[in-house]
């Protein structure tokens, strides 16, 4: 059964814009917008194609039987997770030595960063509107990701 | 197995589970892991690893349209990922202390309840009689969308603030302690406690699930749990499958995206009592 016109009961008691946020404050709402918008656009193509060339040169490498790297590694646990790159540093050597697997793990290490960097760009946004509330609420939870890290990195 | 075949498999099946997120604002994990463990074979450790790139590959491929649709509710979620990051850590710390299996089972027991709860509401496409809790109106987060389906502009108030802010913290512990399902928690906090516009809340919760999983990626990246070989074909197929999604869904009803969520969940809540009760995965 299709409800179709149903309203929120709120719509007759406003006379201008609902939001409570004035006109010139929208418009910088929108400007923030469009920079993260942005931002995560950018930062999840560029993880893509690291990833897709990364993944091509691995799937290469496999079947010239080069890889150490085979589907039964991961099939039970414990024998894999050494083979995985786990620290920058084994990115780096991985990327010096031409590894694909650390070229991969640079691609996807872009795309885990990307939700970090959308909340350190509303940091700015906010200051640029002089939203001292949210500014505080986004450090915040910047912090709490900065603690998750180390947490995760000491564990 | 053939690894292109694998690398294929894997592709497709990410391209779905990235497109059913975005829509309904979950991080795809419930088919992935299946999908890698029940039908690949792989170790549940790397498909819960797979499945953080899926959350965050969903979150970040799907925010770009829906900030720019103005359907996001920024400070919502910012304020809420107060407590769902704080909520994460807190899991990482007692990681030891809870048996998976009880969790497993509680998990399922909340999301059949939701399922229940947003089942009832199958009819309504937009919240009605919904009154701002002070709180909304101190932190300004009431807002309005534009709803394409509806060709009409849709103003929202925010109820239930304290109520969600709580349950964002337990949804943000659960996912900390499992790797997985902040999503389906977070939608129906949002729909039922707080009483926001099935679309607002399921694009807001594809904004949170990304911080969120952020926030327990860096643990699984160091265990080693993010494997190349699997997680590079996972966040390729659910980038493009999130993409494609976030377009799809404004296209939508509310309510049919409120109907589909509930089958998830149920699907969800069943795969996890499965677990609970050590049937199937492993």
């Amino acid at each position: 059964m299709d409800m179709g016109k149903e309203v929120p009961v709120t719509i007759d008691n406003i006379p201008q814009s609902h939001s409570e946020h004035s006109k010139s404050e929208e418009d910088k709402m929108l400007q923030m917008e469009l920079i993260v918008s942005n931002v995560l656009r950018y930062g999840v193509v560029a993880s893509f194609i690291i990833v897709a060339i990364g993944a091509i040169f691995m799937l290469v490498s496999l079947h010239a039987g080069q890889s150490k790297f085979s589907v039964a590694n991961f099939m039970a646990a414990g024998s894999g997770s050494s083979l995985v790159p786990r620290t920058l540093t084994d990115v780096l050597h991985g990327l010096l030595a031409g590894d694909p697997s650390a070229v991969i793990t640079l691609g996807l290490l872009v795309l885990l960063a990307t939700p970090v960097f959308r909340v350190a760009v509303s940091v700015l946004a906010f200051l640029l509107q002089h939203d001292l509330l949210y500014v505080a609420i986004t450090i915040f939870v910047l912090t709490m990701l900065v603690v998750s890290f180390l947490v995760g990195s000491a564990g | 197995m053939d690894p292109t075949q694998f690398f294929l498999i894997t592709l497709f099946g990410s391209i779905i589970a990235g497109g059913l997120g975005s829509v309904l604002g979950l991080g795809g994990g419930i088919i992935v892991i299946p999908m890698l463990t029940l039908g690949l074979g792989i170790d549940i450790r790397y498909a819960i690893g797979a499945s953080i790139v899926s959350v965050i590959a969903t979150s970040s491929g799907a925010a770009a349209a829906y900030v720019r649709d103005r359907i996001t509710n920024l400070r919502i979620g910012m304020f809420l990922e107060m407590a769902t990051t704080t909520g994460a850590i807190t899991g990482a710390f007692i990681g030891g202390l809870i048996s998976g299996q009880v969790l497993y089972i509680v998990f399922a027991v909340v999301l059949a309840y939701s399922a229940l709860a947003m089942f009832n509401k199958r009819h309504g496409e937009l919240p009605v009689g919904v009154e701002s809790h002070p709180w909304a109106r101190s932190l300004r987060l009431a807002d309005e969308y534009p709803d394409a389906v509806l060709h009409q502009t849709v103003q929202y108030e925010v109820a239930g603030v304290p109520l969600g802010l709580g349950l964002m913290y337990i949804a943000g512990t659960v996912s900390g302690l499992l790797g997985i399902g902040s999503g389906s928690l977070k939608v129906p906090a949002m729909d039922l406690a707080m009483k926001l516009p099935m679309k607002v809340s399921s694009a807001t919760s594809n904004f949170m699930i990304g911080v969120t999983a952020a926030a327990s990626a860096g643990v699984y990246f160091a265990r080693g749990d993010i494997v190349p070989l699997i997680a590079a074909p996972v966040a390729m197929g659910v980038l493009l499958g999130a993409t494609v999604g976030a377009r799809l869904m404004v296209r939508l009803r509310s309510t049919s995206i409120r109907r589909l969520f509930v089958v998830v969940l149920v699907v969800i809540s069943a795969q996890m009592a499965a677990k609970g009760l050590g049937i199937g995965v492993r």
